[in-house]
């Protein structure tokens, strides 16, 4: 009885100390610095983008941001590490695309992107670019896609590697207009992008931070873009769905995620302050050098476009055969 | 002539206080991370771009770049001392750098690889005012096959590095193109060899490799023959902390064939700094009359590395911001801090920002003479660092090492392969098994396989492809003239009463 008793108040104390911690971490959070993790190295895409709004980040939090990078397998590392770290809120994400894309490549996925985190909300998104050399002919991209119809398995196409968006996009590229091309995967973007640039492959439906460059100094030509709308970077670049590819759109698309079971208040806190952050003039123009449009939502609207993102994700790779076979 | 042009608009352009103070504090911090074990310029920089935000685009460059080529400096000093590689690109060093200062000869070797760094500097320099656009252009017609047939030549040039025979170098050296393919297979996308492991996916720290091989098995080893208590001493005296005439003669040859190979190297993207020291190294052996000599403290052995990676650190610059291609992971680094400032790296931005360009060519020059400047007084502090204690020593070591290795992943699991690395070292060492060529499959191994089967899909399968385009047939007989060039004059016992074995015990 008194054995019983003991853990019945053992277990109220515990709550009701352990309900008072979170209360008094919500009074005061943030009390000390909060890491920003980028799980790629320093110069990618997503460490650009982190390293562009930590200052604004941390004015609006009132607290420094460090950002540390954990790269590895596109990512996931470092969102494997984070779904299943403290709840405390002082380890922000910057989650990428990939989280909806490579989680699904292994035979057991190290996580689910909708319901593994604390999703905060959303913070660019980067839409592809189809490049050619100026030298290989086509001028838009129909005409494109009459050269590789008229030359079947002939014209090259690279990619930042297997099952990626980029090689997702090109193959369902293909698919639609019923044309045939050799993938030939390379390590990274840049790689990628080079392999157009020096002549090795035809094309590649590049993410913008490696092609934009190239774009602008008319080293590479820009045919289409993968977004719905024109893309405000290149706004005189066409869609693929007004184009050649009906109903299709797809972006990279970056935003910051916490440790499944954060509390709802301190994900409010970061969601108001990163929104605040990336409305700061600086950071807009810095993520525009870097090819990316600032986009902002609540932790709500992020979470439903992820859980979105994923199901279509997981589709495409089982349909491409991709998915699970790592 | 339009040179001098370019040299005066440099020079104005980087001869401000503030210029002048930003290339001074790069240098002075590469330099000083490149000492410490595993902390290398990637991570410098990675914590210092922010400040670069603050200041214009072309003095946060100046200083990114002082922090880059000033690692390479400082990189070679732990090497010396304590068969300790800064940076993976100076782990070569150790072959003969470390037998040097076991001779009591760490004064000379840290002078010798000074002055190297700075020659070979200012061989890319000099080919930066030249012929930058052209070499940048030059990068660009390397095709996938091409890239093969090089892995090819770096990797006859380094069957050489082996020091107790050609049969156990290859054995390394195989099984370094074997460790190299732990991770994903670029063409097929799969996972090779990592257990259901995702912190493997990646594949294996290079950096964890290099400073568990050299140089947590070398503390092993020492803690187990007894090695710490005896130490041998080393004069501080000024005259014996400067080479002597023999070590200069010795020196000029491999220091302009290293800058050649260098500056080569580290024109092609991909390739960098680590290959261009290995590939020197191997180069001097194989065309050196006395190739036994190396990895006893050869004179060669650690000024043609030295020059060669800092030759390829500053011509990586060239297909970077001509190109807008990066060649390395530090690269896309800076390349990433210029378009934050809006500007666009690529074939216009000589003529769109020649005071950028220009000017921080003409911060190499000044940054590396303060780099010479600064590091030869220095020179006797770096030695007496020896007469520290090794209770004192070692785990002040260790823990920078495991600090400079976490802070390049923020991985745990990295600390742990360190940790594996050095045990493995250690039994390699008693097998009489070397590191270097091992490390040297790993670089190499990737590039050689990806290029290889990229080669074969865009040929469609014709292995033709490797002898009909010019560059990789080039490539292909200057391998086959290396290894007729060395079964001519087999790898012979070396002929002894050299000054350096002289001195040893």
């Amino acid at each position: 009885m008194n054995a019983i008793s003991n853990i019945v108040i053992g277990a109220i104390a515990a709550t009701m100390s352990a309900a008072g911690v979170t209360t008094a971490a919500l009074a005061e959070y943030p009390e000390r610095a909060v890491r920003m993790i980028v799980g790629s190295v320093p110069g990618s895409g997503p460490d650009v983008l982190a390293r562009s709004m930590s200052e604004e980040l941390a004015a609006a939090l009132g607290q420094p941001v460090v950002v540390e990078n954990k790269p590895g397998a596109a990512g996931n590392v470092a969102a494997a590490a984070i779904s299943r770290g403290d709840p405390d809120g002082y380890e922000i994400f910057i989650g990428t695309i990939n989280m909806a894309i490579a989680t699904w490549l292994p035979k057991e996925p190290p996580f689910d992107p909708a319901t593994d985190f604390a999703i905060v909300g959303r913070v660019a998104s980067i839409p592809d670019v189809l490049v050619v050399s100026p030298e290989l002919g086509p001028k838009s991209i129909e005409e494109l896609i009459e050269l590789a119809r008229s030359r079947p398995g002939e014209l090259n196409f690279s990619s930042p590697g297997v099952g990626s968006l980029q090689h997702m996009g090109t193959d369902t590229m293909a698919t639609m207009n019923g044309i045939e091309m050799v993938h030939v995967p390379y390590k990274g973007g840049k790689a990628a992008t080079t392999a157009v640039l020096a002549g090795e492959v035809d094309m590649f439906m590049a993410g913008m931070p490696p092609a934009i460059p190239h774009i602008k100094t008319g080293a590479l030509l820009a045919l289409a873009v993968s977004s719905a709308q024109p893309f405000p970077l290149l706004p005189d670049v066409p869609t693929f769905t007004d184009t050649v590819m009906p109903g299709y759109s797809a972006a990279a698309w970056y935003g910051l995620f916490m440790a499944k079971g954060t509390p709802d208040d301190i994900v409010a806190v970061v969601n108001a302050a990163a929104n605040q952050a990336l409305s700061d003039p600086n950071v807009i123009e810095r993520f525009a050098n870097a090819g990316a449009a600032v986009e902002t939502s609540t932790p709500e609207q992020f979470a439903e476009f992820v859980a979105a993102e994923a199901a279509r994700w997981k589709k495409n790779l089982e349909e491409l055969g991709l998915a699970g076979t790592r | 002539m339009a040179v001098f042009d370019h040299i005066a608009t440099g020079f104005t352009a980087v001869f401000t206080l503030q210029k002048l103070l930003y290339c001074f504090f790069g240098v002075f911090m590469g330099m000083l991370m490149g000492v410490l074990p595993g902390i290398g310029a990637m991570a410098t920089i990675s914590m210092l771009l922010p400040i670069t935000f603050y200041v214009s685009p072309d003095v946060g460059l100046i200083m990114l770049a002082g922090i880059y080529y000033g690692a390479q400096y400082g990189g070679s000093i732990a090497s010396i001392l304590l068969n300790l590689p800064g940076t993976p690109s100076s782990a070569i060093i150790c072959l003969d750098g470390y037998p040097m200062a076991k001779q009591g000869r760490a004064g000379p070797a840290i002078f010798l690889t000074t002055v190297a760094s700075f020659l070979g500097s200012m061989f890319a320099v000099i080919l930066l005012l030249t012929i930058a656009p052209l070499a940048a252009r030059l990068a660009l017609t390397f095709g996938a096959a091409d890239y093969f047939s090089l892995m090819i030549l770096g990797l006859v040039a380094a069957a050489s590095l082996a020091r107790h025979g050609v049969a156990r170098g290859l054995a390394m050296v195989a099984v370094g193109l074997i460790l190299g393919m732990v991770g994903t297979d670029v063409t097929s996308g799969t996972y090779r060899f990592t257990f259901g492991l995702l912190d493997l996916a990646d594949g294996l720290s290079i950096i964890a490799m290099a400073m568990g091989l050299f140089g947590v098995s070398e503390i092993i080893s020492n803690l187990v023959s007894g090695a710490h208590r005896r130490r041998v001493p080393q004069s501080i005296a000024f005259r014996d902390l400067v080479p002597v005439k023999k070590d200069l003669r010795q020196s000029s040859g491999p220091v302009a064939r290293g800058g050649i190979i260098g500056a080569f190297l580290g024109i092609l993207p991909g390739t960098g700094a680590s290959i261009a020291s290995f590939v020197a190294y191997g180069f001097e052996k194989r065309i050196s009359k006395v190739p036994g000599e190396f990895g006893k403290g050869h004179v060669p052995g650690i000024v043609a590395p030295e020059s060669a990676n800092n030759a390829a650190a500053q011509a990586a610059f060239i297909p970077t911001l001509t190109l807008g291609i990066p060649g390395d992971a530090v690269m896309a680094l800076m390349m990433s801090a210029l378009i934050i400032h809006g500007i666009q790296p690529g074939p216009t931005v000589i003529e769109s920002h020649p005071d950028l360009f220009w000017g921080l060519v003409a911060s190499f020059v000044i940054g590396n003479v303060l780099l010479l400047i600064m590091n030869l007084p220095l020179i006797g502090l770096w030695v007496k660092l020896l007469t520290i204690p090794y209770r004192y020593l070692y785990p002040v070591i260790l823990v920078l090492i495991c600090v400079g290795v976490y802070a390049v992943s923020s991985n745990v699991y990295d600390v742990v392969q360190v940790f594996l690395f050095g045990i493995v070292g250690y039994l390699m060492m008693r097998a009489k098994l070397e590191p270097a060529p091992m490390l040297l499959g790993f670089v190499l191994g990737p590039l050689l396989e990806d290029n290889f089967r990229r080669a074969l899909i865009l040929s469609r399968g014709e292995l033709s492809v490797f002898v009909e385009r010019p560059i990789s047939l080039s490539l292909l007989l200057a391998s086959a003239a290396l290894i007729a060039f060395s079964l001519r004059r087999p790898v012979a016992v070396a002929a002894d009463g050299d000054q350096s074995r002289e001195v040893s015990r």
